[in-house]
């Protein structure tokens, strides 16, 4: 009687630990319901290659948000991966552990920043200035890489400190022995052994760009074409979904679940990729 | 001309410094911007009225109380699963293809960008379900956006309950789920606290997912089907709209203050159980 | 194969094997021990005395890939039977493990975290009579009687050992398991568990492991060797340690190797 109560217990366990690969299938499974129609009667090329997104004629391509989603989310890496990672090694290399347990905390608080509180920083302070020193409308590209990128800096900041501090200090005993300076160690050494997890960092980093939606709103200028430089406004796919979703009806807001389609496969592809590079370093 | 590499280190070191100093400051440069402005319209009355002219006037007291049951919700559905799944993957079994499955499920909605968790629950929730936009529908879907955070910080903490702690309850002729129930829960608490505190963080600032599920109504709900409107919401429909900055800002500073006592107490806690343990 | 009731032999071990994966731990032990007695296992480090301890409750049961061959019986009753419940055996034969390891809760609720299991409530009272009891017979109730509800942690490693003996002991266990119980502890604490176990035997099977030959000398009515996963001796402990039968025994008692 007991030892089937203990049965009893393992088995609910078990049901409850498949509740998130379950909500990962219904997730999926809904998306693709109810995206996938639109894109198969639209034509999928003609529904990821046009650039013509014009709801009440019945436009409905979205290649100017995939090149927008693009653009933004290049340009939010090449600001905060860097500046990411050289946190993350000054933390973890250059400081002494008190100083990191106040500062590390300190940082993660920004994960923490609500994304429409930077969103509307940067629409009431970034676009303002942008607009007055390079010209243009303020919500731009560049605004937007820029507020991304501080926005991607915890995610990139805190997995890299994991990854340097995997990283066995034989390691960096080794290279000081040998006459290294402390930075020749953290270079050659800790970097190469701490690379996989820095790039995996880099891929969710970009994940969490690709997605977030309200920040870009505020401060991209959600206009739904071609964009020909940093200081155009442009719409993503997550902004296209966020603004059009709550007055589309029929055929259109069958368009944005498709755009909710492309949107899952980018990201799924991303984390795929993220992990794959983990599992790599595992391997090794 | 080759530099020597102490300057070089002195170079680079300072670099890296000046990068991390600038990330501290974009930090305290948001908190004191929205405090600063938001902070002398934060008063009683603000607190405690209802809104009025679309959020021209009045208070968030609807918005604060929206604020409170969604995240309540989404963790009183999140917890026990979240929790179950961890105790699942560190005790009842051991590495297999089906953890494997597991843990890539859980990394995978981990990743999924909140809009997406939006759409879902418009579908699902509001949609198939019939449950309209609501507090149910709203506080479903963030259970489900905060699920990988609870299962991991939940794993962390059972990880770190010493092994000896249920050999010795296993060597009394405790059953597994007696070991679990009486010693390894008990000992994974503030670590669970932690992830509770991060989960509500998250519901708190959450804005995408919670229009299209929660609704955007400011107005006491009087039952799970009633739609509410989340300070972040609020925050963002006043903002976005240019319907009022002055109160804009003061909802933002709530928000702030809400989510930096949220992550002190999850850090503090969490410190205060790694010390405890290295007793 | 059905096991000879005998009433003298609490537990009999029958050529009995252990393995993790592909590597034996133990083989073909047959070693029979008496009821109410006390048996000291000594031996070096990685003669498997531990994993044999760790065999009659059935812990091995948590290590990945363990099996077993031959035959382990407690009073006649194979415990390695498949309709046999490890969770019910683990009930009657308690454990003391090398280190001191309370479990993070009050003296008291450390005593009664045995009795409470299986869904049990016994009355305060009874509770209350038990750990006095326990802990007398454990020879701690003096220096704890008056801060029961205080963190068993707090307590000093000798005292710590000692609470895990009270805490076998209110389980009302027939058979107590000792491994190397006093190595982490100074010779007062050790001649406290020492004296314990020396009364307990009167009322239940002690097994202990020990690094210590000088401690089984002084507590064991029999003395088993160890070595390399194999039993080279077993005897009264005055017949193992003054005329041992195997040269190795002999090298072992008088100190030359382990």
């Amino acid at each position: 009687m007991r030892l089937s109560a203990d049965k009893f217990a393992q088995y609910t366990f078990l049901g409850i630990a498949c509740s998130a690969i379950a909500s990962l299938m219904l997730i999926a499974v809904f998306s693709l319901k109810e995206g996938l129609p639109f894109i198969l009667w639209y034509g999928p090329v003609e529904f990821l290659t046009s650039t013509n997104w014009n709801p009440q004629e019945n436009q409905f391509g979205v290649g100017a948000m995939i090149v927008a989603s693009l653009w933004v989310t290049a340009g939010a890496m090449l600001i905060g991966a860097p500046l990411g990672v050289a946190v993350a090694v000054f933390l973890s290399e250059f400081v002494p552990r008190p100083v990191m347990r106040v500062i590390k905390p300190a940082i993660e608080l920004l994960a923490g920043i609500p994304s429409v509180v930077y969103g509307f920083i940067g629409m009431m302070v970034l676009a303002p200035l942008i607009r007055r020193h390079l010209g243009g409308p303020g919500l731009c590209i560049l605004s937007a890489a820029i507020v991304l990128g501080i926005m991607v800096l915890p995610t990139v900041i805190s997995i890299s400190v994991d990854a340097i501090g995997a990283v066995p200090n034989s390691f960096r005993e080794g290279a000081l022995a040998l006459g290294a300076t402390r930075w020749q160690a953290v270079r050659m050494v800790v970097l190469k052994a701490a690379r996989s997890g820095i790039v995996a960092s880099i891929i969710l980093g970009m994940g969490r760009a690709v997605g977030e939606t309200m920040a870009v709103i505020m401060v991209a200028g959600n206009t739904p074409r071609l964009p020909h430089g940093l200081l155009e406004p442009v719409r993503t796919l997550t902004a296209n979904i966020a603004i059009e979703m709550s007055a589309a009806i029929g055929r259109h807001r069958e368009a944005l679940f498709a755009t909710g389609v492309v949107l899952f496969v980018v990201i799924m592809g991303l984390n795929s990729l993220a992990m794959a590079v983990m599992r790599r370093k595992g391997a090794r | 001309m080759r530099i020597p590499p102490r300057q070089v280190q002195t170079l680079v070191v300072g670099m890296l410094g000046g990068a991390t100093l600038l990330t501290l400051a974009v930090l305290v440069f948001i908190v004191v911007f929205v405090l600063d402005k938001g902070l002398p319209v934060v008063t009683w009355t603000f607190l405690a009225a209802n809104p009025e002219d679309m959020g021209r006037a009045g208070g968030i007291f609807p918005i604060i109380v929206g604020t409170l049951l969604l995240p309540l919700l989404a963790l009183g559905i999140a917890l026990p699963l979240g929790v179950g799944s961890a105790v699942y993957l560190n005790e009842y079994t051991r590495e297999t293809q089906m953890t494997r499955i597991i843990r890539f499920g859980t990394d995978c909605l981990a990743g999924i960008p909140s809009i997406i968790f939006g759409l879902f629950g418009l579908v699902f929730f509001v949609g198939i379900l019939h449950m309209g936009w609501s507090l149910l529908s709203g506080g479903l879907t963030l259970a489900i956006m905060i699920l990988p955070t609870i299962i991991r910080t939940s794993e962390e903490a059972i990880r770190a309950v010493p092994q000896a702690y249920r050999e010795v309850s296993c060597s009394m002729g405790a059953t597994r789920w007696e070991t679990v129930r009486k010693v390894v829960l008990p000992n994974a608490l503030p670590g669970i606290v932690t992830g509770v505190m991060l989960g509500a963080g998250r519901c708190i600032s959450e804005t995408a997912a919670v229009i299209f599920t929660a609704g955007t109504v400011a107005q006491m709900p009087v039952s799970a089907f009633d739609s509410v409107r989340t300070m972040a919401v609020h925050f963002y429909l006043l903002a976005r709209e240019g319907i009022s900055g002055e109160n804009a800002y003061g909802t933002a500073a709530v928000l702030i203050l809400a989510v930096l006592i949220l992550n002190t107490v999850a850090y503090w806690t969490m410190h205060a159980f790694i010390r405890r343990k290295a007793r | 194969m059905t096991p000879t009731p005998t009433t003298d032999i609490k537990i009999d071990a029958r050529s009995f094997s252990l393995f993790f994966g592909k590597a034996i731990a133990l083989r073909e032990i047959s070693l029979p021990i008496r009821r109410n007695s006390i048996l000291g296992i000594i031996g070096p480090s990685g003669s498997g005395k531990t994993s044999f301890l760790r065999a009659i409750n059935r812990l091995n049961d948590l290590t990945p890939e363990c099996h077993i061959e031959g035959v382990l019986a407690i009073d006649g009753e194979d415990i390695y039977h498949p309709h046999f419940d490890p969770v019910a055996l683990r009930k009657r034969v308690g454990m003391v493990f090398a280190l001191p390891i309370p479990l993070p809760l009050s003296i008291y609720e450390n005593v009664v975290y045995g009795p409470r299991l299986g869904g049990r409530r016994p009355l305060r009272t009874e509770l209350d009579e038990l750990v006095e009891n326990s802990l007398r017979a454990a020879f701690l109730w003096d220096e704890v009687k008056d801060r029961l509800h205080t963190s068993g942690l707090r307590l000093s490693g000798g005292q710590q050992q000692r609470l895990c003996l009270a805490r076998v002991l209110a389980m009302r266990a027939e058979v107590i398991l000792l491994d190397e119980p006093c190595s982490g502890l100074d010779p007062i604490s050790t001649a406290k568990i020492e004296e314990a176990l020396t009364a307990l035997a009167a009322r239940h099977t002690i097994v202990l492991v020990t690094n210590n030959t000088k401690q089984a000398a002084r507590v064991a009515d029999e003395t088993a060797f160890f070595l390399m996963g194999e039993l080279v001796e077993h005897g009264p402990t005055r017949q193992l340690f003054t005329v041992p039968r195997d040269t190795r025994t002999n090298d072992y008692v008088t100190g030359r190797f382990g």
